[in-house]
């Protein structure tokens, strides 16, 4: 049985102020465009903005509330939690010039192959199976119009 | 009487090698097509609905019942084996379906989920065809006022999925109303939250939304956790995946309940199966001997969602057989294929074209049938893939997010949003905030939005409109009851404890 256990677990204290924050910030954006643009009432009945202030109001009190008077609680973590993260914006940041199945391909690979040191047989088998799968299952059945990348376009 | 002879006589109809094979097919493609996260059951039928035309419309909307009734069943694996739910209604599957693989019950956690598919689609269907010009009167009861108050009492009781935080539970609550409100107002039309941005007017794409803050937060926690892994990674007998008789036991008058409960649901127009899912299991929370425990990985969750969705699956043909009025989007989809073969829905369906609407009825029969054995057969494969080290199913995964992401719209947006969405998801984890009661505040808002305001414009601001009506009424008594059920269970147990003492 392969299990690795992660040593590198850290807490992040600050993570759970920062993730109130953003909601108490989303919360009273909310609200005030609900209130102030949408309408709260209209025309006899709840306006473009009630659930927009409603919820708003809701959340944002309710962060401000966590942010004061709750105790600080966060799973523990490690720095390479976003490594898939920001792998996959890169990998995805290729496809306008590798295509779609290309690009995921290669990010399988290459994951395999330098996060998880496996060997160069394991990552190309697995990368290419992939690749091969997603072309017949979504490409050739599903029909999904893939985006094709400059570089084949260019070859075509 | 006349009932029994009509089903009889559209099994005669149906029952053809090469309607069983259509059948068989169907299941199976939809099995698939369900598994995958980003297509679900609308795109299965729509995607096949252009090779059945070939077809005598009889093998034809038998296959197509079949694809329906696979999908359905193939939703909840994503959700159970990869935290990544195929459809909206898998959602709630989730929740109790991925605890079970993380303890390495993965495979009873399938079988449970097939085995209450079946009775929850046997349930519907049964209802179907006795009663299914009467359930669409029901359905046709319900106005702006009463699908209103269903679904607010829907949302209230996503109080009882918060968890240990009910502050939190509530914030990420509201975040789902919240995000609901982007894109074009259904009641107004007018844009909303869209900070000039063409892509969100249509609002925030539900399918990324549930595959990022589900499965790709998913891979990111995978990633440290792995210790997680272990009970994925157990070694899985077919015989272990098999459940015992106190285990069947107990999650048939689940299914059973659930079953009724979501065909109820499933009637009613733009209700839904995630409706029908959510309220089945909130029932079982609520009246079910493992209540408490639901949420930590127990069978019964996977059986009240998976009974309550099929079922309200097989209740949304309900109107679409007796009034043309299609229950769902897939049923409206199917309406589309109804309409092609030149079979036109609504009150005389079953004088006009009695062999077709019987033949319909029994494939549903012949579609649950096959797609529980196309899905009995299958579970040995999904247990064994489970076995896949999180060296290799943390890039896979991550690509089947994007790659279900990208094909719902066929857009690179939605591949953006799936990320960022997935990326907050797991820092609302690592903060605690949980993520189910935003995707189902999310899911519900719109309905109750737009009930809200017609209701409303009907009585021109009149809110007596909600008191007047006897099944709103009735409906708003049962959300107020269970806020004040706590406040009375606790003076009841105060005044049982001073009757004791004064004893």
């Amino acid at each position: 049985m392969e299990v690795e256990q992660s040593s590198e677990r850290e807490s992040l204290s600050w993570l759970p102020a920062l993730v109130t924050i953003g909601i108490v910030i989303m919360g009273l954006c909310w609200a005030a465009f609900g209130i102030f643009k949408y309408g709260i009432w209209v025309n006899n009945g709840p306006g473009g903005g009630f659930f927009a202030a409603v919820a708003g109001i809701g959340a944002a009190s309710l962060g401000i509330y966590e942010f004061f008077f709750s105790p600080v609680s966060a799973k523990p973590i490690g720095g390479r939690s976003l490594w898939p993260a920001a792998a996959m914006a890169l990998a995805i940041l290729c496809i306008p010039l590798l295509g779609m199945v290309l690009s995921m391909s290669l990010f399988i690979l290459l994951w395999i192959l330098l996060v998880e040191k496996k060997s160069w047989k394991q990552s190309i088998f697995t990368g290419v199976g992939a690749g091969v799968a997603l072309y017949l299952l979504f490409g050739l059945w599903l029909k999904v119009p893939f985006p094709q990348g400059m570089f084949l376009e260019m070859l075509q | 009487m006349d009932i029994l002879q009509s089903l009889m006589s559209g099994f005669a109809t149906s029952l053809t090698f090469s309607n069983i094979l259509a059948a068989l097919v169907g299941a199976g493609l939809g099995i698939v097509i369900g598994a995958i996260p980003g297509l679900g059951s609308v795109t299965g039928v729509a995607l096949l609905l252009p090779l059945t035309f070939q077809m005598d419309p009889i093998t034809g909307i038998i296959m197509l019942g079949a694809v329906y009734y696979g999908c359905m069943y193939g939703g909840s694996y994503s959700a159970i084996m990869l935290n990544i739910p195929g459809d909206a209604p898998a959602v709630v599957t989730a929740l109790d379906g991925y605890p079970l693989s993380k303890k390495g019950q993965a495979g009873k956690a399938l079988f449970t989920a097939n085995i209450a598919s079946f009775i929850g689609g046997t349930i519907g269907i049964v209802m179907l065809t006795f009663m299914g010009a009467a359930l669409a009167k029901i359905g046709l009861l319900f106005g702006p006022a009463e699908v209103a108050a269903l679904v607010v009492l829907a949302l209230c009781s996503i109080g009882w999925l918060l968890g240990d935080s009910p502050k939190k539970g509530l914030i990420s609550t509201f975040i789902g109303i919240m995000l609901s409100m982007v894109g074009i107002g259904l009641a107004f039309g007018q844009p909303r939250f869209t900070f000039d941005s063409m892509y969100l007017l249509n609002g925030v794409s539900f399918i990324p939304l549930v595959i990022g803050m589900f499965g790709f937060s998913q891979v990111l926690e995978m990633m440290v956790n792995r210790v997680d892994a272990a009970g994925l990674m157990t070694k899985l007998s077919l015989r272990e995946s098999l459940l015992d008789r106190s285990e069947l036991r107990s999650i048939i008058p689940t299914s059973l309940r659930s079953g009724v409960l979501g065909n109820l649901v499933g009637i009613l127009p733009g209700a839904g199966a995630t409706t029908g899912s959510f309220l089945a299991y909130v029932l079982e929370k609520k009246v079910g001997r493992h209540g408490a425990e639901m949420g930590t990985g127990r069978i019964e969750g996977v059986a009240a969602s998976e009974a309550g969705n099929n079922a309200a699956a097989a209740g949304s043909f309900a109107p679409l057989l007796s009034l043309g009025i299609p229950g769902s989007g897939t049923a409206a989809v199917l309406l589309g294929g109804l309409m092609m073969w030149g079979v036109q829905p609504g009150p005389m369906l079953f004088q006009n074209s009695p062999d077709f609407v019987w033949g319909l009825i029994s494939s549903m029969y012949l579609g649950n049938v096959m797609a529980v054995l196309a899905a009995l057969a299958i579970i040995p494969f999904l247990v064994k893939l489970l076995r896949v080290p999180p060296a290799f199913m943390i890039p896979v995964i991550a690509v089947v997010c994007v790659v279900g992401s990208y094909s719902v719209n066929n857009s690179m947006f939605d591949v953006w949003f799936m990320l960022g969405a997935g990326v907050i998801a797991f820092f609302m984890n690592v903060a605690k905030y949980p993520v189910a009661p935003l995707l189902l505040a999310f899911v519900l808002t719109p309905r109750l939005e737009t009930s809200l305001r017609q209701a409303l414009d009907i009585s021109r601001g009149d809110p007596s409109i909600f008191f007047g009506s006897p099944i709103a009424t009735t409906l708003l008594s049962i959300t107020l009851l269970f806020f004040l059920y706590p406040l009375i269970a606790k003076l009841a147990r105060a005044l049982v404890k001073k009757r004791q003492l004064a004893k």
